[in-house]
């Protein structure tokens, strides 16, 4: 399965969104880890410095302090939201709470391994009300 | 999801436009999580708002205008200031002044202005087997596993669930997510509460968002089932564990796992505990600018602890100390004579704030031109402070336990 093969991921928050991929092998918090202006600002990261605006977040699940949910909407005042969020492990609803008050569409649980398929950098698509992300282009 | 004619009457906004605004982020919400029916809560725990975060407390205040009340019990998470004694710790008097206005506006809606990340040790104790809504995530994982109250891992949404008393029955408001995933053998004897803090933030890194159960825990004692839970959702995700004969909803391991058979266990030895507060030992030099104690914020007889330990002595004067705590346990301290031999010593009870969360805080310095950080190497008796500090603050970390702590403030010098 490669590029323009829809990936069907179980849709969470609906809403459509293009952006490139940024993949993330482990779980990051929105409180801390990800600072105002969207950058990953965990020392030692393999992304740190890295900023989430405008991506296509792919990571397995939220953790940490529950101000993430606020950080998230704070980014979106900012214009430094994601474009989508895609959890591949596990749902927290603080995170979820902060895509809706952000407006990010989200997906989650996707039926195929997405770390395999889709790597950071890659263009992709995503429907949050079918549930299906798409890679356009490398 | 199904609505009851009361939940559609709110959401339609025939009891106005606030609670039709809460009941449509609610129903987002529940939709999200297939969820299949509200429930009315009894209580929420929400976050403040802060002035750090741009516009939240304007967010609160437009909403008080429209004459948003919360129609449940409801408190209130900490700020970035102490209101009560802010020049103790230099705070900023214009973010003193945001939060003076945050908490006319709480006080408009209802919110008891707490300011705490314990609100259960200041008579907010839902009883087990109640819904309600908390954001913090060492209240959350409290009022789950010790008190057996059930909430999720709530953020901002907390508002809107106290604005309209309800919230979709998701998450670990369903009995079945809240059994064991994970059996974890603590195998040591735990003399302080770091020490459970330890425990609970080697576990959190294993079992992610899963729910641990303890075994060889024995009769620990509030602060402790604090300092591990607080751990546990540090370095991990989880929202609830049990201990079996000792948290409520369990009284075996084999009815925390539902009757189906134990995972493979988790041994933690002294080893694991060691190791644990060795990794978050970020220091390069024992000398310490700042001690602080009290995350979670302190208990009365914590306070107390900390007063017989210091009493007659003095503060080194290269380090601050500071002793975070909250309004009511304050109270109590300054009528049992705990703040004034504190005060004498040269150290602060601190009220209603936090350090990770405060105008100490890299980007909050760096708003007011200020470069960080503000302490340079912090000691404290709490692994979770340790590890937000480290990131927010910029501080170079040592854990330890509490007299260790206070031997490191009076002598400006930590004895590793």
């Amino acid at each position: 399965m490669s590029r323009g093969t829809p990936i069907q991921c179980k849709g969470i928050l609906p809403g459509k969104a293009k952006g490139r991929a940024l993949v993330l092998r482990n779980p990051i918090s929105f409180q801390g880890e990800i600072d105002e202006e969207g950058n990953i600002v965990v020392r030692g990261h393999a992304y740190v410095g890295e900023s989430v605006a405008g991506r296509v977040l792919i990571y397995p699940e939220a953790k940490g302090s529950s101000g993430g949910c606020m950080m998230l909407r704070l980014l979106a005042k900012r214009g430094k939201k994601p474009a989508a969020i895609v959890n591949t492990r596990n749902l927290d609803p603080n995170l979820v709470e902060g895509a809706i008050l952000a407006d990010v569409p989200m997906l989650c649980f996707p039926q195929s391994d997405l770390y395999e398929i889709i790597s950071t950098g890659d263009l992709v698509e995503v429907d949050g009300e079918t549930g299906l992300i798409t890679k356009l282009s490398d | 999801m199904k609505l009851t004619d009361h939940e559609r009457r709110l959401l339609n906004g025939e009891e106005g436009e606030i609670k039709a605004l809460a009941m449509s982020y609610l129903v987002k919400l529940g939709n999200a999580f297939d969820g299949e029916e509200m429930v009315d809560i009894l209580y929420a725990h929400m976050s403040s708002g802060s002035a750090l975060r741009e516009g939240e407390i304007d967010y609160l205040e437009e909403l008080a205008g429209k004459g948003a009340k919360v129609v449940v019990p409801t408190t209130s998470e900490v700020i970035p200031v102490d209101l009560l004694n802010p020049e103790a710790i230099y705070a900023p008097p214009d973010l003193v002044a945001e939060h003076l206005r945050l908490l006319s506006i709480q006080k408009q809606m209802g919110i008891v202005s707490t300011y705490t990340c314990v609100p259960f040790t200041q008579g907010f104790v839902p009883p087990a087997g109640s819904y309600i809504a908390s954001m913090e995530t060492a209240a959350i994982i409290y009022f789950n596993s010790v008190l057996g109250a059930k909430t999720n891992r709530c953020g901002y949404f907390v508002l809107y669930a106290a604005l309209a008393g309800k919230y979709p029955k998701i998450g670990y408001l369903l009995d079945e997510n809240r059994k064991g995933t994970h059996l974890v053998s603590v195998e040591a004897e735990l003399s302080s509460p770091t020490e459970y803090g330890a425990v609970g933030f080697y576990v959190g890194s294993i079992v992610g968002s899963g729910v641990p159960v303890f075994k060889g825990i024995k009769q620990p004692r509030q602060e402790d089932l604090m300092q591990l839970g607080a751990a546990l959702a540090t370095s991990g995700t989880v929202a609830m564990y049990h201990i079996p004969g000792i948290t409520p909803e369990t009284p075996t391991i084999e009815a925390a796992f539902n009757n189906h058979s134990a995972p493979e266990t988790i041994p933690v030895t002294k080893k694991e505990i060691h190791k644990t507060l060795e990794q978050l030992c970020t220091a390069k030099s024992p000398f310490v600018d700042f001690v602080f104690l009290g995350c979670p914020q302190y208990t009365v007889d914590q306070v107390r602890r900390v007063a017989a330990l210091i009493e007659g002595r003095k503060v080194h004067e290269n380090t601050a100390l500071w002793i975070g705590t909250n309004r009511m346990a304050f109270a109590m301290a300054e009528r049992m004579g705990y703040h004034d031999i504190i005060k004498k010593a040269g150290g602060v009870l601190v009220c209603d704030t936090c350090p990770m969360l405060s105008f100490l805080r890299l980007d909050a310095l760096a708003k007011r031109g200020m470069s960080g950080p503000y302490f340079h190497t912090m000691l404290t008796d709490s692994p979770k402070q340790a590890k937000y500090a480290h990131m927010t603050m910029g501080c170079e970390i040592i854990v330890d336990r509490v007299d260790r702590c206070v031997e490191a403030a009076i002598s400006g010098q930590w004895e590793g």
